[in-house]
C-alpha cells in the first residue's frame, strides 16, 4: 500500500491547473502508474488497479464540471457588464457538448488528456457556438475564434501532454495544429476572404497557444515576486512564497533562486530541500537547482571538513550530501580522498598513516586537476574546500611525522607480491638483478625466439619477479595473466580474458591501444592465433616505446585443469603458444610455476622444447644482509647490525618470504619495546610469531611432499641420519628444500616440521 | 522533541575512568530498556543545536534526570570552581535550579546518585534533601527502582528480577560485552594496512564471531567497505547467494566466473581502498562452493583488490581434507589462532555481572569456566537466574555441567588420540601435554604446571572415565 495519499477534489483542481509537474508524481506515489491510462483500460482491468484509480477518476470529473460551471459564470457575467451578443442557452449546449467530448476522449485515449481536450473543446467551442458570429466581420471572427481555441487549448494541453511529452512535442503540435486547422477551414469556407479567415485563425491560435503553452503572463509575474522576495533580509521566511512552490509548469528561470535557497537553507533546510525538489523538475530551473543544490554540498562538506569528520564525507552522507551512489567523478574524488583520511587517522602506525596521507595528497591533486575542466556543478565551489583541506592535511602529516620518528619505519612486505605501486615495494625488490638482465637480454635479441619459463619453488618470489618486470622493462609491453584471477569456464572466455588483459595493461603502462579478438567465422583458437599475429605485425610497424610484447602466464601449470574435458582445446592452446614461442618476434612469451619441466607430463615437453628455464632460488647472503640493514634510503644503520642480518639469513637461508617475515616482524617488535637495536634475543622471540603467522606457507609446502617424502624430512629434521632416495634427493634439490649435503635447506622449516611432529 | 520516559544524567567529566563508570551505567539502564540519553549519544558529533540548547533540552524534556555527584560536579553546580572549569556543568546547573525553583522545589524530576564509594558531602547543597542515597554500580539495582518508579511502571517483585541478564552465550558478545582480544585486533588491523588476507582459526564458541563482529565496526571506522557473511546462514548456497551476499546484486546463473567476476567488479567500484570480506563458518563456503571460485579469490588476494578474513575452526587445510582439492589461497593467508581471553578481559567479562553476583559467584565462574568467553557467559547466564530466583549454586553447577556435556562431546571428537591421552593424564603430570591444546584454549600452563582451563572440562572428563 502506498503511503502517499490522493489529493482531494479541490487540491486536485489547484493542482492539475498550477502544479502538474507535482501532481504527476504524486498520482506515480499514490500507484497510479499511467496517469494517462484511457477510460477503456481502466474499465477492462479494474480489477488489477490500485485502488486508488476509483478516486482518480471522479477527481477528473470534477475538474471538467468546475470549471465548465466557472466558463459559464464567466461568459454569463461578460454578458451582463459587456452587454456582448452572446446566447446563453448555445453556450450551454456547446459547454455540453465539450464536455461530452472529453468523456469520449477520456475514454478513447487517456482520462487526463481527455479532460483537457474535453476542456479546451468546451471552452471554445462553446463560446464560439454561442456568440453571434454574423455580428463580426470574418477575419476578426477568425482572429477571435484561433485566439481562443488557442488560449484553451494552450492552457490544458501543455497539462496532459506537456509534463510527459516534453515542450518541444507540445508546442510544435500546437503551431502544427493551428496552422493546419487554419488553412484548411479557410479553404473548406469557399467563401470570399475565406483564405483570410484560415490564415488568421491559424496564426492566432499559435499565437495564443505558445503564449499560454509557456504561460508567459504566469512567468512574468513570478519572475517579479521572486525578483524582490530573494532582497529579503529574511530569506527563510520569504522563500515559503517562492512562485514555484505554488506553480511548478515553469519554463523560464525565476531569477536569483538558487541564492535564495542557498541564503534560506541555514536556518530552514526543509523548506529549501522542498523547494529543490520542485525546482529540480520544473521545466525551467533544473540548473538553478543543481546550481543550489551543489554549492549547499560544498558547504556541508566544508563544515564537516572543519568538524574533521572524513567519515561522513567518505560516505557523502549529510543533508545535502548525495551518498557514495552518486555519479559524480568529484564527489567520487572527495570521497576517496575522505577515505585515506579515515584510513591514515586510525591507521595501525605512524608510518602507515603517512602513507594513506601521502594518498589523500595525491588525491586532492588529482581533484584539482579536474576541477580546472570539469563541467560539473559542483566545480566552482571546491577550490576552497581542497584549499583548507591542503590545511588539514599538512597539520596530521605533521603529528604522524612526529610520532613516525618515534618508531622505526617498516618497509618489508609480507603475504603479498611486491609490486612498484607500494610505498616500499621497489626498495625492497632485491638479489633479482642478474636474473631481469637476463631476461632483458634474451629478448632484445632479435635473432632469437627463445621463450621463457621462469621456474621456482612456491614464495620465492616469482610474482613480484613478473610484477617489476613491468617497470624494469621499460620498452616491453609486459602483461601478467594469471590463470586465478580470470575466467576460464570456457576457452573462448579465456581466450577473451587473455586479450582484455593484454589491452588494459597496454593501454596503461605505454598507452598503447592493441587490436580486438576477431571474432567472424572463427573458431575461439583461431580467434587468438589471428590476434596474437595482428599484435605482432601492429608491434613490428611500431616506432614507438614499445617495442614487444612479454605475454607473461602465472601458475601455467594451472593450465591442465582448467579444460579438464576439453583436451582438444587444451592442445590446441598449446600449439599455439608453441607456434609463438617460435615464430613471431615481437610477441614473446613467458611462462611462471612451480613445476619444473620434465616433471609435468608428456604434452608440456612436446609443446615447449624452445623454452629457456630460468630457475628461481633464494637470496643470496649479502642480499639478505643488504636487504635488513638498509631496507628503504635513511633507514637508521644501527637497528640491525650484520651480525642480526647474518643470523636471520642463516636461520632463512635468504628465502624472500621468510626474509621479509623477519625483518617485518623484527621492526615491529622493536616498535612496540620503543627500541631501536635488535639483538639476537629479538630474532628467538619473534620466531614463534613467524612460525604461527606463517604456518600457512609451511603447511603449503607440505602438502604438496609425498608421504615417503615426508618421513624423511621429518627424520632430517630431527637431525637424524637418512640416506635419501637418488630421484627424492632431486625432488627435494629442486624445491630448495634440501641443500647440496643433503641436510635440510632452511632451518626454520625444520623447527616447523619438529614442532608439527610434536603436536601431533 | 520531548521522549517520554527518558531518563537524563547530569555528570561531571572527572576523569576518563570516571567517565568509563558513568557509561557503564548508562549502559546497564539501557540494558534494562530505559531511554537514557547522555553526551555519549554524541561522542563523535556535536548536537546540530549546539550543545548549550541541547543541554537545556535534555534536562527540560527528560522525565528524570539523574545526577551524578561528585566534587568537580558540586564545585560547578554551585559556581565555586574556577570559570572556564567545566562550564557544560555549570550551565546545566544552572537549567536544574530554575526549574526547581520555578516548581517552589517542589520536586519529582531531580535525582542525585553516587559513585562508589558512597561520599554524601559530594551532593550538591540544593539537591540534598533530594536525595536517598542510590549509588553505583554494585547498588545500582536501587537506581532502577528508583526510576522504575519515579516513571510509573508496575511494581516487581524485587530489583533484582527485573535487571536484564548480561550474559547471552548465544550471541556474539559486542560493543560494551567485547572484551580483550587486543593482539588479534592489531593483527587485524595491520593486515588490513597492508591489504593481507588472514585465516582466523579457532575452536567453535571461542569468540571467532564476536570479533569479527567487532572487527566489522572498527574496520567501517577506519573508512572500509566491510561484508560480513556467514556461511551458515544460506551464503554458502549457491554462487548466486554468495556473490549477492557480498555485492547485492543478483548474478544471472549459478556460475563461478560470473560470481568471481561480479565481486571482482564490486571489489574495483569501492572508491580507494580494498573493501573487506569477513567470511564466518568459512567452512561451509569452502565445502559447498565451487573450487573455481576460490581460484578466483587466489587472484583477487594476490593484486590486493580485496582483503579477506576467513573464520574456520580448524586450519584451511583440515577443512580441504576429503574435498579432492587443495586451497588454492592458502599460501597467501596469515595464520591467525585465537584461544582463550587474557585474565584482564575475563574479570571484565565476570564484572558484567557485578549488578547481582557477588565474591561466591565470581569464584565459580573463575573456577568453572576459566578465560573461555563461551563457558564464562554461560555459567555467569545461569548464576545470574539463579540468582534472581534464589536457586542454590550446587544446583546451577549441575545443570551447567549437564548443559556443558554436549559441547565438550563436540570439541572432544576434534581432539586427536595422543591429545586425549595428554589430557586423561593431564592431572597426573605423566604426558607431555602437546602444545596445540595450549594454543587452542584447552590447556593452560601456570608456572611449570599445565592444568585444564576450567572446572567444566576436568568435570566432563571425570564423568567419561
Amino acid at each position: 500500500m502506498s503511503a502517499a495519499q490522493m489529493p482531494g477534489y479541490w487540491r486536485f483542481l489547484w493542482m492539475f491547473f498550477m502544479q502538474p509537474i507535482s501532481l504527476h508524481y504524486l498520482l506515480l506515489e499514490c500507484g497510479i502508474e499511467h496517469p494517462g491510462i484511457s477510460g477503456w483500460q481502466w474499465w477492462r482491468e479494474r480489477e488489477q488497479l490500485n485502488s486508488n484509480h476509483g478516486l482518480y477518476l471522479p477527481r477528473l470529473l470534477f475538474v471538467l464540471v468546475i470549471v465548465s460551471a466557472t466558463w459559464m459564470s464567466c461568459a454569463w457575467l461578460a454578458k451582463i457588464i459587456f452587454q456582448l451578443p452572446i446566447k446563453m442557452d448555445t453556450l450551454m449546449v456547446g459547454v455540453a457538448f465539450g464536455v461530452a467530448l472529453g468523456v469520449a476522449f477520456g475514454v478513447a485515449f487517456g482520462l487526463a488528456l481527455g479532460s483537457a481536450l474535453g476542456l479546451a473543446l468546451g471552452l471554445t467551442v462553446g463560446l464560439q457556438v454561442g456568440l453571434q458570429v454574423d455580428t463580426f466581420p470574418s477575419v476578426a471572427v477568425g482572429v477571435a475564434v484561433g485566439a481562443k481555441f488557442g488560449i484553451g487549448f494552450g492552457l490544458v494541453l501543455c497539462v496532459a501532454v506537456g509534463v510527459t511529452k516534453g515542450a518541444a512535442f507540445g508546442v510544435a503540435f500546437g503551431v502544427a495544429f493551428g496552422m493546419v486547422v487554419g488553412a484548411a477551414s479557410g479553404a473548406a469556407v469557399g467563401v470570399p476572404g475565406g483564405l483570410e479567415l484560415g490564415v488568421a485563425f491559424g496564426v492566432a491560435f499559435s499565437v495564443a497557444f505558445t503564449v499560454m503553452y509557456f504561460r508567459i503572463p504566469i512567468y512574468l509575474f513570478e519572475s517579479l515576486l521572486q525578483f524582490f522576495i530573494v532582497r529579503s533580509a529574511y530569506p527563510a521566511r520569504t522563500l515559503a512564497y517562492a512562485p514555484i512552490l505554488f506553480h511548478d509548469l515553469s519554463y523560464f528561470p525565476h531569477p536569483g533562486l538558487a541564492r535564495h535557497i542557498v541564503a534560506a537553507a541555514k536556518t530552514a533546510p526543509e523548506l529549501a530541500q522542498r523547494v529543490l525538489r520542485v525546482a529540480i523538475r520544473a521545466p525551467g530551473q533544473p540548473r538553478q537547482a543543481q546550481r543550489a543544490q551543489a554549492e549547499l554540498a560544498a558547504i556541508e562538506m566544508q563544515y564537516l571538513l572543519t568538524e574533521k569528520d572524513f567519515g561522513q564525507i567518505a560516505a557523502l552522507q549529510g543533508f545535502w550530501l548525495p551518498g557514495r551512489t552518486s555519479e559524480s567523478q568529484l564527489f567520487s574524488s572527495i570521497a576517496n580522498c575522505a577515505q585515506y583520511m579515515q584510513a591514515g587517522i586510525g591507521a595501525s602506525s605512524a608510518h602507515t598513516s603517512l602513507q594513506h596521507f601521502n594518498d589523500a595528497a595525491q588525491q586532492l591533486q588529482a581533484l584539482e586537476n579536474q576541477l580546472l575542466t570539469s563541467k560539473e556543478p559542483l566545480a566552482p565551489f571546491l577550490p576552497k574546500l581542497v584549499k583548507d583541506w591542503r590545511a588539514i592535511l599538512a597539520e596530521y602529516v605533521a603529528a604522524a611525522q612526529i610520532q613516525a620518528d618515534k618508531l622505526l619505519p617498516n618497509p618489508y612486505i609480507i603475504g603479498v607480491p611486491l609490486t612498484a605501486k607500494q610505498s616500499s615495494g621497489r626498495e625492497v625488490f632485491r638479489g633479482r638483478d642478474t636474473l631481469i638482465a637476463e631476461v632483458e637480454t634474451l629478448l632484445a635479441d632479435q635473432n632469437n625466439t627463445l621463450s621463457l619459463a621462469l621456474i621456482g619453488p612456491r614464495r620465492c618470489g616469482k610474482s613480484s619477479l613478473l610484477n617489476m618486470l613491468r617497470v624494469m622493462l621499460p620498452d616491453t609491453i609486459v602483461v601478467l595473466f594469471d590463470l586465478q584471477d580470470n575466467p576460464a569456464d570456457s576457452p573462448e572466455n579465456f581466450y577473451r580474458a587473455i586479450v582484455r588483459t593484454s589491452q588494459d595493461q597496454a593501454w596503461q603502462s605505454h598507452q598503447v591501444r592493441l587490436p580486438d579478438l576477431p571474432l567472424a567465422n572463427a573458431s575461439p583458437i583461431e580467434a587468438l592465433k589471428i590476434w596474437l599475429d595482428q599484435v605482432d605485425a601492429s608491434l613490428s610497424a611500431k616506432q614507438g616505446k614499445a617495442k614487444r610484447m612479454l605475454l607473461c602466464i602465472d601458475e601455467f601449470e594451472r593450465l591442465e585443469t582448467l579444460f579438464p574435458d576439453k583436451e582438444r582445446e587444451l592442445l590446441q592452446l598449446m600449439g599455439l603458444l608453441r607456434a609463438t614461442i617460435q615464430h613471431k618476434r615481437h610477441v614473446r612469451l613467458l611462462v611462471a610455476g612451480a613445476a619444473p619441466f620434465d616433471e609435468l607430463g608428456k604434452i608440456w615437453n612436446d609443446h615447449f622444447i624452445n623454452l629457456r628455464e630460468i630457475r628461481l632460488g633464494f637470496l643470496d647472503r649479502a642480499t639478505v644482509c643488504s636487504l635488513l640493514i638498509a631496507p628503504i634510503a635513511g633507514f637508521p644503520r644501527e637497528v640491525i647490525s650484520p651480525d642480526i642480518a647474518n643470523e636471520i639469513f642463516a636461520r632463512s637461508q635468504g628465502q624472500p618470504f621468510l626474509t621479509q617475515w623477519y625483518g617485518y616482524a623484527l621492526l615491529n617488535r622493536l616498535n612496540r619495546a620503543e627500541r631501536r637495536t635488535a639483538t639476537l634475543e629479538d630474532i628467538d622471540e619473534i620466531e614463534p610469531e613467524i612460525l604461527q603467522s606463517a604456518s600457512y606457507y609451511f603447511r603449503g609446502i607440505w602438502q604438496e611432499i609425498p608421504p615417503a617424502t615426508q618421513t624423511a624430512l621429518t627424520a632430517l629434521a630431527h637431525a637424524e641420519q637418512v640416506e635419501l632416495p637418488r630421484e627424492m634427493r632431486r625432488w627435494l634439490r629442486r624445491r630448495l628444500l634440501i641443500n647440496e649435503d643433503g641436510q635440510l635447506y632452511v632451518p626454520l622449516f625444520g623447527r616447523w616440521l619438529r614442532e608439527k611432529d610434536e603436536m601431533a | 522533541m520531548s521522549v517520554p520516559n527518558t531518563v537524563f544524567i547530569s555528570y561531571a567529566w572527572e576523569s576518563a575512568e570516571f567517565r568509563e563508570r558513568v557509561k557503564a551505567l548508562r549502559d546497564y539502564l539501557l540494558a534494562s530498556d530505559f531511554t537514557v540519553v547522555t553526551d555519549f549519544d554524541h561522542a563523535n558529533r556535536a548536537p546540530a543545536e549546539a550543545w548549550q540548547a541541547w543541554m537545556q533540552h535534555q534536562i527540560e524534556d527528560a522525565t528524570v534526570v539523574l545526577i551524578v555527584c561528585s566534587p568537580s560536579y558540586k564545585a560547578r553546580f554551585e559556581k565555586r570552581a574556577p570559570i572556564g572549569s567545566g562550564n557544560g556543568v555549570a550551565w546545566e546547573g544552572m537549567v536544574i535550579t530554575q526549574d526547581l525553583y520555578d516548581a517552589a522545589m517542589f520536586n519529582k524530576k531531580f535525582y542525585p546518585i553516587f559513585p562508589e564509594p558512597l561520599q554524601f558531602d559530594d551532593c550538591p547543597k540544593a539537591l540534598r534533601g533530594y536525595s536517598n542515597g542510590h549509588s553505583f554500580p554494585a547498588n545500582q539495582a536501587g537506581i532502577v527502582a528508583l526510576l522504575r518508579e519515579c516513571l510509573g511502571l508496575p511494581p516487581q517483585v524485587s530489583a533484582a528480577t527485573s535487571l536484564a541478564n548480561p550474559f547471552q552465550p548465544w550471541k556474539p558478545a559486542v560493543g560494551p560485552h567485547f572484551f580483550g582480544r587486543e593482539d588479534a585486533l592489531r593483527t587485524l588491523h595491520q593486515a588490513l594496512d597492508q591489504t593481507r588476507s588472514v585465516s582466523l582459526v579457532g575452536d567453535r564458541r571461542i569468540g571467532k564471531s564476536s570479533l569479527l563482529q567487532t572487527w566489522q565496526a572498527k574496520a567501517r571506522l577506519l573508512g572500509r567497505k566491510v561484508v560480513l557473511l556467514d556461511g551458515t546462514q544460506g551464503e554458502a548456497a549457491s554462487c548466486i547467494a554468495f556473490a549477492k551476499a557480498i555485492t547485492g546484486k543478483e548474478i544471472a546463473q549459478d556460475n563461478a566466473e560470473l560470481a568471481a567476476d561480479a565481486i571482482e567488479a564490486w571489489a574495483a567500484a569501492q572508491s580507494a581502498l580494498a573493501p573487506l570480506i569477513l567470511l564466518d563458518e568459512a567452512e561451509k563456503c569452502i565445502k559447498d562452493l565451487p573450487h573455481r571460485l576460490f581460484e578466483r579469490f587466489r587472484g583477487m588476494i594476490a593484486y590486493q583488490k580485496i582483503c579477506l578474513v576467513l573464520a574456520t575452526a580448524t586450519p584451511i587445510e583440515e577443512v580441504y581434507q576429503g574435498t579432492g582439492h587443495t586451497s588454492p589461497i592458502i599460501n597467501l593467508l596469515e595464520f591467525m589462532r585465537i584461544g582463550l581471553l587474557d585474565s584482564a578481559a575475563s574479570e571484565q567479562l565476570i564484572g558484567l555481572g557485578n549488578a547481582l553476583l557477588g565474591d561466591t559467584q565470581r569464584a565459580v565462574m573463575r573456577n568453572w569456566a576459566g578465560r573461555h568467553p563461551y563457558f564464562l557467559a554461560l555459567c555467569g547466564n545461569r548464576l545470574w537466574e539463579a540468582a534472581q530466583h534464589g536457586t542454590p549454586i550446587d544446583d546451577v553447577l549441575a545443570k551447567l555441567n549437564d548443559e556443558a556435556s554436549g559441547r565438550m562431546l563436540e570439541l572432544w571428537k576434534t581432539f586427536s588420540d595422543r591429545e586425549k591421552r595428554a589430557l586423561q593424564e593431564i592431572g597426573q603430570g605423566s604426558a607431555k601435554v602437546p602444545d596445540k591444546l595450549r594454543l587452542r584454549g584447552v590447556v593452560i600452563k601456570e608456572g611449570q604446571h599445565e592444568r585444564l582451563f576450567g572446572e567444566v572440562l576436568a568435570h566432563w572428563l571425570e564423568e567419561q572415565a
